[in-house]
């Protein structure tokens, strides 16, 4: 008897997957749209728009960076990757406790290209060296906060269903170029772009599995 | 030239004095504030209520879980003794009024006093913590509202989907609606008769409802879905003949003023059979947001605490 109990035990446990996806990068969202037709992300910069923009920064430093802000505080609109799913397979209700949290590496994201380079440490991401300060300086970074308050939910799953949560949400992006000088000779160059999440928005959704 | 030496380190005695004794001003002091919130929630399990502290040290006795000896929630007509089960450091280089923060959280349990079916609704509400020391601190909070529940069920009616809309209202963003699917699981006909949280801050106007085909997900303006709609007042009672096809927006309404809120339980009461019955749905966030802290001072509240003077 305690066999088949544990037997039965160890079939519903199967019958439950849970997929949660970890915090990805913005470049992986489901999609981006601009508010304003022109502007767009790093990742769709071609060597044209490189090209053209290393030629808007026409003064030479003795040493340091020189940055373009080519999309400046442009205002996005986000659907973001699915944030979990529970799939029941099984046949009888479960509970399910769902833990979620918004965290700083969502809120506030980056990403570089060529001759400017990332710094990882643990959860906080910067540009390496003193390029950060730069073009946090040129696009007059603030750093925004929240209540920073996981996120419990109790939801019920019926058999043969599965539930997801995705966020949908609003954000600013910042991109250009940027140039070293050393001893006013142009050494290394690179495009930069920031993501901040301003808003964050959830949606629930139970389906039948098919 | 022994004249300019002279000025040079009398300049240097008076700009060290005057550095030393503004960091022992410093020393002496602790900024800290709090941001109102109102806590609604459905109180599950052993749950926690997270509050936030933002406070200018990060090496003081306020934050020094060990130092608190005891906490309540409070305001001019209850009470309830909590327990602080952790203080943690979340965030750091907060900016507030050219100052920079560190965030801590502070988890409350309330499982020494944990009643079922309990509704506590403590508007105004104060955080007291009393420490080691004897310090006792006093943090407004915001409107709390808590429904201790033993369990939720969906026996005959159940959400299949759920998301809120938002609108921007006087340059600020506030919940205008709610976007619900509900999914008859019995044969029989449901009508929902009310649709209400724990908080009397906002309430769901059935008879305005907007329904859809499709789930409503990009924040569509409030006058698109409901009109000329007054999002501030009373409601009207009302009833839903639901049909589980359908998409339902259902219209908040705030009984005074648009409030910041966030994440709140729901309870739908509903008639099958010629019997009521409710849904209850766990506290949801519909939405987050990011905020630059200069943008609220309006709803925060700042403390300074002075260490006494040694003698």
């Amino acid at each position: 008897m305690k066999k088949l109990g544990i037997i039965l035990l160890l079939c519903g446990l199967l019958s439950v997957s849970i997929f949660m996806v970890k915090a990805e990068s913005y470049i992986n969202y489901q999609e981006i749209i601009f508010d304003n037709d022109e502007a767009f992300l790093l990742k769709n910069y071609s060597d044209d728009d490189y090209s053209d923009n290393y030629k808007e920064i026409k003064k030479k430093k003795f040493m340091g960076w020189r940055i373009n802000v080519v999309n400046g505080n442009e205002p996005v609109e986000f659907v973001s990757e699915t944030k979990l799913k529970i799939y029941n397979n099984g046949f009888s209700t479960i509970k399910h406790n769902i833990n979620l949290e918004t965290k700083e590496e969502t809120s506030y994201q980056i990403s570089a290209t060529g001759g400017i380079k990332l710094n990882v440490k643990g959860d906080v991401k910067k540009f390496k060296g003193a390029v950060d300060a730069d073009i946090k300086a040129s696009i007059s970074y603030s750093k925004l906060t929240t209540s920073k308050e996981s996120y419990e939910f109790q939801i019920i799953v019926d058999p043969k269903t599965y539930v997801k949560i995705i966020t949908r949400g609003t954000g600013e992006v910042n991109n250009g170029v940027g140039k070293y000088y050393f001893f006013w000779i142009n050494t290394k160059e690179g495009g930069w772009e920031t993501f901040t999440v301003q808003t964050e928005y959830y949606e629930i959704i139970k389906e039948r599995i098919r | 030239m022994k004249r300019v030496i002279l000025i040079i380190i009398g300049l240097y005695l008076v700009i060290g004095t005057i550095l030393v004794s503004t960091y022992k001003e410093n020393s002496k002091k602790i900024n800290y504030f709090t941001l109102k919130q109102n806590y609604s929630r459905l109180m599950l399990e052993e749950e926690l209520l997270v509050v936030s502290l933002f406070i200018d040290r990060d090496d003081s006795f306020i934050t020094e879980k060990s130092m608190i000896d005891s906490a309540l929630l409070r305001n001019d007509e209850s009470e309830i003794a909590v327990a602080i089960t952790s203080v943690k450091l979340s965030d750091e280089d907060i900016q507030y009024k050219d100052k920079s923060y560190y965030l801590y959280t502070l988890n409350i349990d309330f499982t020494e006093v944990y009643v079922t079916n309990m509704d506590l609704v403590i508007e105004e509400c104060y955080l007291d913590i009393l420490y080691n020391n004897e310090e006792l601190i006093s943090l407004y909070i915001g409107d709390v509202a808590l429904s201790f529940r033993d369990e939720i069920n969906s026996d005959n009616l159940d959400f299949v989907h759920m998301t809120g809309i938002v609108n921007v209202i006087d340059g600020k963003k506030y919940l205008v609606g709610i976007c619900l699917k509900l999914d008859n699981l019995t044969l029989q006909t449901i009508t929902i008769n009310d649709i209400y949280t724990n908080s009397d801050l906002l309430k769901f106007d059935l008879n305005n409802s907007f329904i859809s085909n499709e789930a409503i997900v990009d924040n569509p303006a409030s006058t698109d879905l409901f009109g000329e709609y007054n999002h501030l007042g009373d409601k009207e009672e009302g009833v839903i003949y639901f049909d589980d096809s359908y998409y339902y927006v259902i219209p908040v309404v705030y009984q005074e003023m648009y409030q910041k809120i966030y994440r709140f339980p729901l309870t739908i009461e509903y008639r099958l059979y010629n019997q009521d019955y409710k849904l209850e749905i766990d506290d949801y966030l519909f939405f987050d947001e990011f905020i630059r802290l200069d943008d609220y001072v309006d709803e925060i509240r700042e403390y300074q605490y002075f260490y006494p003077e040694s003698n």
